[in-house]
Parts: C-alpha cells; sequence; structure tokens
C-alpha cells in the first residue's frame, strides 16, 4: 500500500495524536505483520509521518485555512521537534557555579572583596584534593595541578568574579582570541584543565538530560579549540567514554572528531619516545631542509619512511603539517645518488639503441598521429558522421583545444586510446555546463544526462560521485550504458550544430528555495532522515548521503512540475 | 499449554497463564524463585537450585552459578568429573521448571516461551533455544526480558501509557528499554544495555575491596581457584545484602576453621562500586537517543531485577533521572509473569486478543565492505550498516553493493552484527557468496536484502540483476550445524544424571543447608552442627516418615536460631 499517511492509516487529517494512534492500533491489530513486512513498515512510517504532520499543524494551525492538497506542508524550516545536535550556548549551570551558592556558604567571606576571591581560591584548592577522582591522564607535564603547598595566593582557576568555569574554559578555547594559533601557557593550561575537572564532575553528578548537555557543549568547544584543547582531551575522553564511541559505525562527527585528533595527539606523543619503531623516521622528516645524498649510510631506511609516511596519510593525516615539506618530498622522489649509479650505465646503454631506432621520428609523426586520434576521437564524441573537419567548421575553439590536447598527450606518450577519453571528458563536461545555462528541453536533456552520470558513478564508489557532483565531469574511466553513451552523443552533436559548444561562461556561488513537497520526495525517496537531508541540499555532506540526496533530488525536480525547478535544476 | 520461563543469571522462575491471568509456579520447596545453580557430583548425582547453591560452600569446584554469562560461548565448565555447556547447565534448571509446572497441573509442558536480555546476540539467543530443546521443550518464542517487564507492568491496569523507561538490572546483565502503551498496542521504541553488567559485578567490586582487609597475608591463594571465588562470592553476596539495610555489615568468611571478617560502610560499599554506577548510564543514553526521546518525557521509570533493591542503585538511578523510580512491579517476578502473558499472546488466549507487542532489532546488522580511500588504496574489513539497530520489527532492508575490482568472478559478504565502524569488533553470524559476470569494476552491482522476523531469524537474499543469479542465507549458528544427533546424545547425556525424587526436595534441602551451615560457622557452634547433621541422617536412614517429618522441622529451627545470630 502506499499513498500518503493518511490514507495509509485511514483517517482524515487531523492534529489529534490520539487518533492517530489509534487508528494505526486498529490497522496494526487487522495485518499480520509476519507476513506482510513491507505494509507493516509502511504502516508505521505512516503513523511517523502523521505524528509530525500533527505536531506541525497544531502549532501553526493551519486547520482554520482552507483546504490544502494532501500532502501540502509548511515551508521548510527548522522543525520544532528535532533536539538541537549542538547546544552553542553554554548551559545554564547552577549550583556550584554560580557566585551566589559560594557567597551562601557558612563562613566564607563577601565575595566582592579580595579576601573573598582568595578565599574561594583556596577552596577550589581543597575541593581539588577531594573531589571526585578524575584519573590525570594529560602527558604535558605543565597541567598537573599543584595540590600541595601554599600556593592558594596563587589564583589556581584564575575566574574573574562572577565567572564560571564553563566559561573561563570557553574563553580560553575560544578560536576566535588572538592567540588562538598558538598552545596553552602554562597558566592557561591549568586553569582549563582545573576548569575541566569542575565541570566533568557536574557532568558524572548530574542529572541525565543536563550530562548530556554538557557533554555536547564540552565535545562543541574542544573540538572548536582545536589544537589548542588537546591537552584537555584525555580527560574528557576518559570520564564520558568517547572512546567506545569512537569505533562505532554511527558516531557522532564532533566526538568522531575529537576521537581522531586524540589518536593522532597519543601517536605524536609516542613517536617522540626513543623505543618507537618510527621514532627514527619522525625524526628524519621533521628536520627541515633536503634530505642528504648519503641518507642511505644511517638514519631510517627508505621502506621506513615509506610506511609512516602512508600511516600518517591514512590515519592520522594533520600530523603531516610536522614534516618538512621538502624532506618529504625528497624522500618520495627516492634516492637520486643510489638510483643514479644503478641507472647510469643502464642508461647509456639504451639511449644508444633508443637514438639509433627513433632516427626518424620527427615532428611530421606527431602531427599525423594526432590527426588519426582526432579521426578516431570525434565520433566517438558526437557521433558516428562527425569528423574533424565538421567540428573545426561549427566550433573552431573547441577544435583546436582538442587538437592541442591530444598533441600534448602522445606527446608524453599516452595511447590513443587515452586520448579519446580525454576528448569524451572534455566534450561531456562542456555539454553539461552549456546545457545548463539553456533552457526547455536542451536543459532537460543535459540534466538528464547528468542524472545517468552520478548514478553511473554511484554504482562505482561513493567517492566518484561525489567527484562529479563537485566537479562537474565524469571520468572517461568510468563506463556508461551504450544506450545513454548515444544521447549523449546526440546531445553534444546538437549542442555543437547551433554553436553553443563554446567556452562555459563562469558564474558565482547558486542557491535555491527548495519547496517542501519536495523535500519530502527526496527524504521518501532516500529514506534518510529530514536532518541529514536538508544537511546535504545544503552541500555539507561529501558521503554517501550527500550523494544519494543529489541523485534523489535531480530525479525528482526532473518529474517536478512546480515553482523554482529551473533554479534548482542550476544548482545541481 | 505454554509456559513462560525467566531464565535468569541469579534466580529462574516459571509462571502459567490460568484464568486470564499469570500466575507464579512454586517449586518443590515452596519458592516461586530457583536459584540458576547446578551441582553435580563425581556418581551423576545433581542438585538443582537452592541446594545446589548451598552446595556452592561446601562443593565449590563441582558447583556451577552465573552461567547464563556463558551462554553463546563455546566454553564448558568441568562438574563432577564431566564437562558441561552452559546450556547444559540452563537446560537442567529449564527441565526442573517443568517438572514444578507437572506437579502443579498434571500435565508436562511441552512448549515455552524463554525470556533473553533484549541484548543477547544472536548466538546467545540460539544458544538459549538450544538449551530448551534439551529440556525437552520447544521454545516457541524468545522474548526479551524488558519487553516482558513492560508487558508485566502495563497490563496491569490496561490502560494507556506515555512511554516509560525499564530499567533491569539483574544478576549478570542490564537492560534498558523506553517502551509505549496505547489502545493496547505494546510499542518498544528502544532497547540498549550491558550484557557483562549485573549483580555478579557490584560481588566483585566488593569482594576486591574487602579481600584485602579480610585476608591481609593473602592466605586465600592457598585454595584452589574455584574455592577461592565461591568463599569471597557468598561473603560479597550476604553482606551486599545486608547492606541493603544497614549503614554498615559484615564482610565474612571461614577459612581453616578461623573466621575472618571485616566491617564494610555503605560509603565505602559506593565508592567501590562507583564505576560500575557510571556505566549504568551510558545504555539509558543510547536507547533515548535511539528513540530521540528526552528523559523528562518519559513518565514512570520502572525498576526490575533483584539488584535494583540496592540503595546503591536505587539512590544512583535517582541521581540519573532526577526523579524517584517507580517499584511498583516485583522485580523478581515482572518478567516471567510478562513471560507468561507473552505466552497466552503466542497461545491466542482469547483474554488477550485485542493485545499486540511490536519489539525493535537491538544491534545493527550489516555487510562487510571495502571502500576505496581518498589516497588510491583500499580500506577492507569496513562495516556497512543495512538494518540499524532499533529500527522495528519484522523488518527487510535492502541495499545495493557494487564490484571493486575488474573482472571479479564473486562478490563476497560477510554478515555482521554490532555497531563498530570496522568488522572486527563486530560478531560475525554467516558468509554469503555470490558469482558474478565479470565486468569492469563497478559496473556489476548486487542487492542484498536482510530480512529479521519477529523470532529473531535472520534471513539474506542477494540478487544480481546483470546476471540474474539469486542467493539466499539463512542464518544458523555453526552449533546447530552437527544437528540432531548430537542435541540427541547430549540430552541423553543429561538424561543419566540422577536426580532426587520430588517428595525428598524438602529433605534434601534441608541437608545441604545444614552442611553450609556447618562450613560458615566454628568453633562450638559448628560441633553442634555437625551433631545435629548425624542426627537428621539417622532419622533419614530409618525411612520412617514420621521421624524424618519431625527431625526436619527441629534441624530447620535449629539452623534458623544459629542464622539468625548475626555476629558482629
Amino acid at each position: 500500500m502506499s499513498g500518503t499517511p493518511w490514507s495509509i492509516l485511514g483517517i482524515g487529517r487531523t492534529a489529534n495524536a490520539a487518533a492517530i494512534r489509534k487508528a494505526y492500533a486498529a490497522r496494526l491489530k487487522a495485518m499480520d505483520v509476519d507476513k506482510d513486512v513491507e505494509g507493516f513498515a509502511q504502516l508505521r512510517q505512516a503513523r511517523d509521518q502523521a505524528l509530525r504532520l500533527a505536531r506541525n499543524l497544531a502549532a501553526t494551525e493551519e486547520l482554520a485555512q482552507p483546504e490544502l492538497g494532501p500532502e501540502e506542508e509548511p515551508e521548510f524550516g527548522p522543525s520544532p521537534d528535532a533536539p538541537p545536535r549542538w547546544t552553542y550556548a553554554a548551559p545554564q549551570l547552577s549550583g556550584d557555579w554560580s557566585r551566589a551558592d559560594l557567597a551562601a556558604r557558612p563562613g566564607e567571606p563577601d565575595d566582592t572583596t579580595m579576601l573573598g576571591r582568595m578565599a574561594w581560591a583556596a577552596a577550589a584548592v581543597r575541593e581539588g584534593v577531594s573531589g571526585a577522582g578524575i584519573p590525570l591522564t594529560t602527558i604535558d607535564p605543565f597541567t598537573a595541578p599543584l595540590l600541595h603547598g601554599n600556593h592558594a595566593a596563587d589564583d589556581m582557576l584564575g575566574l574573574r568574579p562572577g565567572e564560571t568555569p564553563a566559561e573561563r574554559l570557553a574563553i580560553l578555547l575560544d578560536p576566535e582570541r588572538e592567540t588562538a594559533s598558538e598552545p596553552l601557557t602554562e597558566t592557561e593550561a591549568r586553569q582549563a584543565t582545573r576548569a575541566l575537572r569542575k565541570i566533568l564532575d557536574d557532568a558524572a553528578q548530574a542529572q541525565i538530560t543536563r550530562a548530556q548537555q554538557i557533554e555536547d557543549w564540552l565535545a562543541e568547544v574542544l573540538a572548536r579549540g582545536w589544537p589548542r584543547s588537546a591537552p584537555l582531551l584525555e580527560d574528557a575522553n576518559a570520564a564520558f567514554g568517547w572512546e567506545r564511541e569512537w569505533a562505532a559505525h554511527d558516531a557522532r562527527p564532533g566526538v568522531a572528531f575529537l576521537g581522531a585528533r586524540l589518536r593522532g595527539y597519543r601517536f605524536q606523543q609516542s613517536v617522540l619516545q626513543p623505543g618507537h619503531r618510527y621514532h627514527k623516521a619522525w625524526n628524519e622528516l621533521v628536520r627541515p631542509g633536503r634530505a642528504s645524498r648519503f641518507r642511505m649510510l644511517r638514519g631510517p631506511a627508505q621502506g621506513e619512511v615509506d610506511s609512516l609516511l602512508r600511516g600518517v596519510r591514512q590515519n592520522f593525516p594533520e600530523l603531516e603539517t610536522h614534516f618538512a615539506p621538502e624532506r618529504v618530498a625528497s624522500w618520495e622522489s627516492g634516492n637520486p645518488f643510489a638510483s643514479g649509479l644503478l641507472i647510469f650505465f643502464g642508461v647509456i646503454a639504451l639511449s644508444i639503441v633508443i637514438a639509433l631506432a627513433n632516427g626518424s621520428s620527427s615532428r611530421g609523426s606527431l602531427e599525423r598521429d594526432t590527426r588519426q586520434a582526432m579521426q578516431a576521437a570525434v565520433p566517438e564524441a558526437f557521433g558516428e558522421g562527425h569528423d574533424p573537419s565538421w567540428l573545426w567548421d561549427k566550433q573552431p575553439e573547441l577544435a583546436g583545444l582538442l587538437n592541442a590536447q591530444a598533441r600534448t598527450l602522445l606527446e608524453n606518450g599516452d595511447s590513443e586510446a587515452a586520448v579519446v577519453d580525454k576528448v569524451v571528458e572534455i566534450v561531456r563536461g562542456r555539454s553539461f555546463l552549456n546545457g545548463r545555462e539553456l533552457a526547455g528541453g536542451d536543459l532537460d536533456t543535459a540534466m538528464h544526462l547528468r542524472l545517468a552520470q552520478l548514478r553511473a558513478a554511484q554504482s562505482r564508489s561513493v567517492a566518484a560521485c561525489i567527484d562529479v557532483r563537485n566537479s562537474g565531469v565524469l571520468h572517461g574511466a568510468i563506463p556508461l550504458p551504450e544506450h545513454l553513451r548515444g544521447q549523449e552523443r546526440a546531445f553534444a552533436a546538437h549542442l555543437a550544430e547551433t554553436g553553443r559548444l563554446g567556452r562555459p561562461k563562469g558564474h558565482g556561488e547558486r542557491s535555491a528555495m527548495v519547496p517542501g513537497r519536495l523535500i519530502d520526495q527526496v527524504v521518501a525517496a532516500t529514506r534518510l532522515s529530514r536532518d541529514t537531508v536538508k544537511q546535504a541540499m545544503s552541500g555539507k555532506r561529501d558521503d554517501a548521503a550527500g550523494c544519494a540526496v543529489t541523485i534523489a533530488l535531480l530525479d525528482r525536480t526532473l518529474a517536478w512540475q512546480g515553482e523554482n525547478r529551473r533554479e534548482i535544476l542550476m544548482t545541481l | 499449554m505454554l509456559i513462560g520461563i525467566d531464565l535468569g543469571t541469579t534466580n529462574s522462575a516459571v509462571a502459567i497463564w490460568r484464568d486470564g491471568e499469570a500466575v507464579l509456579v512454586p517449586n518443590a520447596l515452596g519458592d516461586f524463585l530457583t536459584p540458576s545453580a547446578v551441582s553435580i557430583a563425581r556418581d551423576g548425582q545433581a542438585w538443582i537450585g537452592r541446594p545446589a547453591l548451598d552446595r556452592l560452600a561446601t562443593h565449590p569446584q563441582d558447583t556451577a552459578t552465573s552461567f547464563k554469562r556463558l551462554m553463546g560461548t563455546a566454553s564448558t565448565t568441568r562438574l563432577g568429573g564431566k564437562d558441561y555447556k552452559a546450556e547444559d547447565l540452563s537446560a537442567l534448571v529449564l527441565g526442573a521448571l517443568a517438572a514444578d509446572v507437572e506437579a502443579l497441573t498434571g500435565k508436562r509442558p511441552t512448549e515455552a516461551v524463554v525470556t533473553v536480555p533484549a541484548y543477547f546476540n544472536d548466538r546467545q539467543r540460539k544458544a538459549t533455544r538450544r538449551a530448551g530443546e534439551l529440556a525437552g521443550l520447544t521454545v516457541r518464542r524468545l522474548i526479551n526480558e524488558p519487553t516482558a517487564a513492560a508487558l508485566a507492568f502495563g497490563l496491569q491496569d490496561k490502560g494507556d501509557r506515555e512511554p516509560f523507561l525499564i530499567f533491569d538490572l539483574g544478576g549478570g546483565t542490564f537492560d534498558v528499554s523506553v517502551v509505549e502503551m496505547f489502545d493496547g498496542v505494546v510499542e518498544v521504541r528502544a532497547s540498549a544495555g550491558d550484557n557483562r553488567l549485573g549483580g555478579d559485578d557490584f560481588d566483585h567490586a566488593l569482594a576486591a575491596m574487602a579481600r584485602p582487609r579480610v585476608d591481609p597475608a593473602n592466605r586465600l591463594d592457598a585454595l584452589p581457584a574455584a574455592q577461592q571465588e565461591a568463599l569471597l562470592k557468598r561473603a560479597a553476596e550476604s553482606c551486599r545484602r545486608a547492606l541493603s539495610t544497614a549503614s554498615e555489615a559484615e564482610f565474612a568468611l571461614v577459612l581453616d576453621e578461623e573466621r575472618l571478617a571485616a566491617v564494610i560502610t555503605e560509603a565505602e560499599f559506593e565508592s567501590a562500586c562507583e564505576p560500575l554506577l557510571r556505566r549504568l548510564r551510558e545504555p539509558v543514553v543510547r536507547a533515548l537517543r535511539d528513540c530521540a526521546i528526552d528523559a523528562s518525557e518519559l513518565s514512570e521509570i520502572v525498576l526490575v531485577g533483584g539488584t535494583t533493591r540496592m540503595p546503591v542503585v536505587r539512590r544512583a538511578i535517582t541521581r540519573l533521572f532526577g526523579r524517584f523510580p517507580n517499584a511498583s512491579v516485583h522485580p523478581d517476578h515482572a518478567v516471567a509473569l510478562g513471560a507468561a502473558m507473552q505466552a497466552a499472546l503466542v497461545g491466542r488466549d482469547a483474554a488477550l486478543d485485542e493485545i499486540r507487542i511490536t519489539d525493535v532489532c537491538p544491534f545493527t546488522l550489516g555487510v562487510e565492505v571495502a571502500e576505496q580511500d581518498g589516497h588510491g588504496g583500499l580500506q577492507r574489513g569496513l562495516f556497512s550498516p543495512v538494518i540499524e539497530r532499533n529500527t522495528p520489527v519484522p523488518v527487510s532492508r535492502m541495499n545495493t553493493y557494487s564490484t571493486l575490482g575488474d573482472n571479479q568472478k564473486t562478490l563476497e559478504f560477510g554478515i555482521y552484527q554490532g555497531e563498530a565502524r570496522e568488522v572486527r569488533g563486530n560478531v560475525k553470524l554467516g558468509h554469503i557468496a555470490i558469482p558474478v559476470p565479470p565486468r569492469p569494476a563497478g559496473e556489476v552491482s548486487a542487492q542484498v536484502r536482510f530480512s529479521y522476523d519477529s523470532s529473531g531469524l535472520l534471513e539474506i537474499d542477494v540478487h544480481v540483476p546483470a546476471s540474474g543469479v539469486e542467493c539466499n542465507l539463512v542464518i544458523v549458528d555453526e552449533e546447530d550445524r552437527p544437528g540432531r544427533k548430537e542435541l540427541d546424545s547430549r540430552r541423553a547425556a543429561l538424561a543419566k544424571l540422577k536426580f532426587h525424587p520430588r517428595e525428598e526436595a524438602g529433605n534434601v534441602a534441608v541437608m545441604t543447608r545444614a552442611e553450609r551451615c556447618y562450613e560458615d560457622h566454628i568453633g562450638d557452634v559448628r560441633q553442634a552442627i555437625g551433631h545435629w547433621i548425624t542426627l537428621f541422617a539417622g532419622a533419614l536412614d530409618t525411612q520412617d516418615p514420621r521421624r524424618i517429618a519431625d527431625a526436619r522441622a527441629m534441624l530447620v529451627a535449629r539452623l534458623d536460631e544459629v542464622e539468625s545470630v548475626t555476629p558482629l
């Protein structure tokens, strides 16, 4: 069964949640879920959707307005029921945080005086000793709080009057700060750790909703404050158990980000220890300047350096900034000295042979090869019956460009097949970019082709799909079915005939409003959450979801007859 | 007649549906709860339930408890010179419960609904089914423990309920379920849990803290491991129980005729348990997040499981939710009663005609894939979910996957269950391979459909459109493969054990209890107990029922007196 949620439930449009549930219950009892698995899934989905619509209806009181279509919904806007993933503002912390409470403690002097501030700082030190034992795991020695001795005079936490530890932490890790690009100083690190400890203590004792808020907020602050927040990650991780979440397939993005950074941080700390496998390789790569020619004699082996580079690039990409670029480049290009010796004699021998064999090689043969390649490539790109002379006639600029490309490729030793692929690629790209600027049937054809290309790329891999989406070009290596190739050729030829295959004009960032109904269709087609779909539409997702959403949106928009169709198509 | 069985880590119970309501069935000793303990002597004599638990004191090497933790694994326990798997021991307990039902109703039950923790994986569930079969019971349905408790709680007054949370902390497992009830529909919104968190872990924590205080010279190390563990476990359990009603209690054990004891305060106990209490948080967070319900929207927090009686745990729960939990269902009985209700539903009892239960799949199910990473390399061993966790069940979902290499001959799918991003962190359920026509990489795709039904059976269908080939796999545990013969031989081995006749149960229980008391005491009291045991044994030898009954009553009274005095 398919249709609107209301038709599946068998009731009229209503804002009454109880009625929706009743209808669902009735339908559920009437079916055997094990026999009709699909029907059960649809019924459940219909109920959830209906409840959501009912909530919106109740919120906007649209029942008073004239009867809308069965799938109408208020325009795309933040849904009132979705809990925010990130709380950008610090949660309202109470209790120990607010100064009023501290002042209320018996025996404490008034907190507006200097004396009050010192005494309160002393209290912070005392509490630190007996507070909940969160283990000190940071390696940086400067964050170890000095718990003994009379350091009360030194304002440990450094809080100004009326400031809470959360605010202090946020200020210290603020990315807008001038010192944001430098690591925390000694005092700052100490303050940050103490503030973090207090926050973690509060979270451990707090009620679950507040604990969640604190955790989300902390993850946000630490992520935004990276890399300054590096020494604090271990403590936070130990308290919240983020380490378990990193390994999950559905880890929250903030936690996953921090997890990756923490792993990198840990690796960096351990590789600096002399016993580490890659210690020598690391020390070698961080030294500035080119690698010495005699590095074979002492220092790390090429293999070690290679695997360190590969491991770092794959797992901890941000650590590569520690390496000196010239040194990395010189290691990657191999050791000219050693290889030079080996190849030296070989080259001498070979060059004689080559010189003899290619004695007759001249510019003339290159021209001939280029001509031959173009003869093969043009029909491949535009269809049978089209040849280079036709192209020179209709689109001389493009013909010239293709010719030059072909010659360069052949000069570099590429095969004719590679030339053909390249030509097809360029023509395809041009057809798309130009076709998108047109109107009517031509625009539709261009976008249909684009949809087919995206689908082909998607079945290859998600990365290919994203690549096509972002760059607008489908590489020749990804094959398309034959009938689509025919359509492509016909379209390209059509554009060339009418001289519209010129150099595509640049345009700025484009955006369009997507109507709610269309979003619904995309949500139904991809079966992703609404939030994910919206994120993907704002271009924020470069993964399987983004790919699926782009394809679904393009597909639905082509079938769409409502407003904004052209604008939307022009952004895809 | 279908019966409902709660097969717990520490205690088990059985209930039946009678005259429109669920009622618990007492065992031969008159208790509703039968401890999940089995003791087997060299000669094949077996004790099950409370007598076995008492024998933990006298014959720890031949007694097994908390074997639910080993379900689904291949590990065996050696009792009385033979090896037994966890499912064999569970089968013995199930058999005893079935016998109790027979004694009450006159008919031996052949079908049952058995409960499992919501977080039990596929292997553990299949092991539970096998245990039923070994006991001669067809397990018609496995029901999740929190769902059963929700049934018992929710059907108390058959009204509509806003979402409530079942907090089930038993002897060995912890489960959380968010359940909603309306119009006769019991809907589980999300489930989460921890298979390694229960009363036993609190005992371990207490024992770990108390041991250096009670035995500073480490004399316990001289004993074999089974005995050490048994001593510490029993001391910890009684200490923990005492701490439920007093602010301090004694942790005491008897070693070499000497009584070693230390006083534990409630505060010390709480700090020893702190890491465990912290672990309670995570499954709750996960369940609430998965169903997108905030803790403030929950109408009740319902406590199930004996461990929720502990004041430490209650305080932690109150702190966690910011309100007092609901303790209106009997924490030890709710699950068995709920299982009986589910049994009645499966048996289509008219009284429950208007009730429907929909549960969720607690784990994510998916396949192993490889992806091309940004550096042109291939990353293998990644997990691609097909059915996300907490999807309503039954469910059928399909994903499409394509080849990665040119002219690839087969597409191989490893089937996994779990949450980790890499498959090595998940449980492997099976493997299916399908031949594909040779094409360039990425041109051939396969549609993989996962179908998970209400009884937890997973079926996989793979279809390659390019060639029309289809492949099907039903997930069957490797253990099931040996099949009927192996099962029959194991059942025969279990049947060979000698069980006490039902009439004797009372005498057996008193004897084991007396022997345990003997172990627990020293000096004069111990001598006296020994003397009483001899007297009772003599009475048993006469085979005169009257004399036996009198001797038993006297022994019981004396043991009660001895045990009621708590030396401090």
